[in-house]
């Protein structure tokens, strides 16, 4: 009886990995990518970002951000506040990222002005607060605006990971292709690597650290290294909150007025 | 731009910016002081103090060798307390001039405290108030008068002063209604008789001669609950669109020429200067085409008073004049640019008109870039004044801004006056600077 149930069980074993490398074998790049572009994040999540940017000579400036995120529907609603150093402190940044893949609005509140002033988000290569990351990596770029090809599987931080390659549809932008390191059935990037329209090596983001936290994958240790510029940006999270339920009153012109809610 | 003695002002009891302010603010502050002792909760949750040190120097050049008619030193605080739905905002300032003797300049230029409700703010004190979509122009952002201590202020924000006033904002969806009540009129801060920036009125088109021993007289506009002027603003903060319809019954916070009075050779040896009532209504809004923002804004001011020639001397005259502007954003490769036009037209305009052009048109432009990691940025920014197109001046700002470290900035940069001695900016041709200005954020 013992060994009949060993070898139920073994078989089912057996199938089952046959099925994942079944289902494996037969993912495309494109699938994969939208696994992690649709990975579940919550219906809102409230963050702490610390920046440290380290320029090529070694010397660090560091930056501080609320970040406010809510899901609703076919649409994404950002809010950032900036909250040191002083000289940028009270500016805040909101964007409104829609599932149609049309252009997201944006709108910045720069307190020297006392005026929120829409921006254009036709700038997404655009250095975020002058770091190693663009608006675009920062937000989630869409798989349809890449063609996706599933390059192999590889370890990394004892994860088994696909490694996806992905070249933008449309020319001429600054980067030219990206690796993708994405842990298997997680569905989160571990590793990413950007080349430049000459072919070079641009720039590589590593995690440092990702932890699930009210059953939801998250990045919480990351960098961005510019290999040409010899400079570096660590982003770290802290006091991380999902699904608190935020008001659609918070991504508003008159809280980004106000600062973040105390 | 026009001129009055500080003898004058003295005499008319105006306030500046940058002197204690009047009895209604302090009643106002009182208030809010009172408010804030009796509601603040007792465990105010924060207070904070943030400001700012800045030293600027301006050097002059010109064929008899380099003056520096600005050497500033200036600090600005401001303190904040947070209750659990109040807010008290104090932002003291002093100035320190290039004279030793003229001792520290100290203000209040804002002192409010705010009230948060579910769906509506309230706001009591001295405050700035700014509205509109334009950048370097006042079309409908005409609560607050300006500071033209200088004509150039080293950070923008110095330009608008604080007025007493209590504001209300009611908030509906994606709709904002405001509504700003200011119950004593507060004028434009001009620059002082001695300062570079200080010019006479053009009396070029006098219909009498002036006399070279000329005096000013202004006449302010009395503390009545009859003076006080009001403003209300409905927007709308939307995916598309952002967009905003006000309208308001306002002093015009620039002095204007009134009268005159004759000397016995029959030549003008005194101008009065006061101050004249208009509506405004207007609005503006911003939206994007692809990658590019375009903003307008326009304003219709309704009997508008202006200074005319008259018969037996100068007089006042009203009309109906539109100030409005159109302007798009933009960025090429991580390079941002800016370029505006803005439009003025005294609608039935007459020749005996004096200081003022039946139209007026203004290019600005600006371009930014930054470098080595967002620390270094180069800035260009110009006024194109073409008045009625048939005459060009114009004010070039280059700067680069060197971010030493955080919360340090140095900067350098010209001013650079170009035109004839009538125009908006050439009169100040003599003005052109180079700058260098060290700035502290803690």
């Amino acid at each position: 009886m013992r060994n009949k149930a060993v070898r139920i069980t073994a078989a089912v074993l057996v199938l089952l990995s046959f099925g994942l490398f079944g289902i494996s074998a037969n993912m495309s790049g494109l699938e994969i990518m939208e696994q992690v572009y649709n990975r579940p994040s919550g219906d809102d999540m409230t963050a702490t970002l610390n920046m440290t940017l380290t320029n090529s000579r070694g010397s660090t400036r560091d930056r501080s951000i609320a970040q406010y995120r809510s899901d609703e529907e076919d649409m994404e609603k950002k809010l950032m506040f900036f909250t040191a150093p002083a000289d940028v402190r009270d500016t805040s940044f909101m964007s409104w990222s829609y599932a149609d893949g049309r252009d997201d609005d944006q709108w910045i509140y720069l307190p020297a002005l006392r005026r929120v002033k829409r921006i254009s988000s036709g700038n997404q290569n655009d250095s975020f607060m002058g770091s190693d990351f663009t608006y675009d990596d920062l937000g989630e770029r869409h798989p349809s605006e890449d063609t996706h090809t599933l390059l192999r599987e590889e370890e990394l931080m004892g994860k088994t990971c696909y490694v996806v390659e992905s070249i933008p549809r449309t020319g001429g932008e600054e980067i030219s292709r990206t690796l993708n390191w994405v842990v298997k059935d997680e569905w989160i990037g571990l590793k990413k690597k950007f080349y430049d329209d000459d072919g070079e090596l641009y720039k590589e983001l590593s995690i440092e650290a990702f932890e699930k936290i009210s059953g939801f994958w998250l990045i919480t240790d990351m960098t961005m290294r510019s290999v040409q510029d010899g400079t570096s940006t660590r982003i770290s999270m802290e006091d991380v909150s999902f699904n608190d339920n935020l008001s659609s009153s918070l991504f508003t012109e008159r809280r980004m007025k106000m600062g973040p809610p105390r | 731009m026009k001129m009055m003695t500080g003898d004058a002002k003295a005499e008319m009891g105006i306030l500046s910016g940058r002197q204690i302010p009047g009895r209604l603010v302090l009643m106002l502050l009182s208030a809010a002081a009172f408010m804030l002792f009796f509601l603040m909760p007792a465990d105010a949750e924060d207070i904070e103090l943030r400001g700012m040190l800045r030293s600027y120097t301006g050097v002059r050049l010109h064929e008899d060798g380099a003056d520096i008619p600005v050497n500033e030193q200036t600090v600005d605080l401001s303190l904040e307390g947070w209750g659990d739905m109040t807010q008290i905002t104090i932002n003291p300032f002093g100035y320190v001039g290039a004279d030793p003797s003229d001792g520290i300049d100290l203000g209040i230029r804002e002192a409010y405290i705010d009230f948060f409700f579910p769906s509506m703010d309230l706001r009591v004190g001295k405050q700035a108030v700014v509205w509109g979509e334009a950048e370097g122009a006042f079309i409908t952002d005409i609560v607050s008068p300006q500071d033209m201590r200088s004509f150039i202020l080293a950070d923008f924000r110095e330009i608008r002063m604080g007025i007493p006033a209590v504001r209300a904002d009611y908030y509906e969806g994606p709709f904002t209604f405001e509504a700003v009540w200011v119950p004593t009129f507060t004028p434009t801060q001009p620059p002082a008789a001695d300062s570079i920036w200080a010019v006479q009125p053009d009396l070029s088109q006098a219909p009498l001669p002036v006399s070279d021993d000329l005096d000013f007289v202004e006449e302010g506009v009395d503390k009545d609950l009859e003076n006080s002027e009001i403003f209300g603003k409905i927007s709308y903060f939307g995916s598309e669109i952002n967009a905003e319809v006000m309208a308001g019954w306002a002093w015009d916070d620039q002095p204007l020429i009134t009268g005159i009075d004759l000397n016995s050779s029959s030549e003008i040896d005194t101008i009065y200067q006061g101050y004249e009532r208009f509506g405004v209504f207007g609005g503006s809004l911003s939206t994007t085409f692809g990658s590019t923002v375009f903003r307008s804004e326009a304003a219709a001011y309704l009997n508008k008073s202006f200074t005319v020639k008259e018969a037996a001397g100068l007089g006042v005259d009203q009309y109906n004049q539109l100030h409005a502007l159109a302007g798009l954003d933009w960025s090429i490769g991580g390079i941002t640019l800016s370029s505006q036009y803005i439009f003025q037209y005294i609608h039935d305009y007459d020749t005996e008109i004096m200081m003022a052009e039946e139209f007026d048109n203004t290019l600005t432009f600006m371009v930014q870039d930054s470098y080595l990691s967002d620390t270094l940025t180069a800035k260009f920014f110009s006024y194109l004044g073409m008045g009625a197109f048939d005459t060009v001046d114009a004010l070039l700002r280059p700067s680069l801004t060197w971010k030493f470290e955080d919360g340090v900035h140095i900067e350098t940069g010209a001013e650079i006056f170009l035109g004839d001695d009538d125009g908006n900016f050439g009169q100040y041709k003599d003005n052109s600077l180079v700058y260098a200005a060290v700035s502290w954020y803690f």
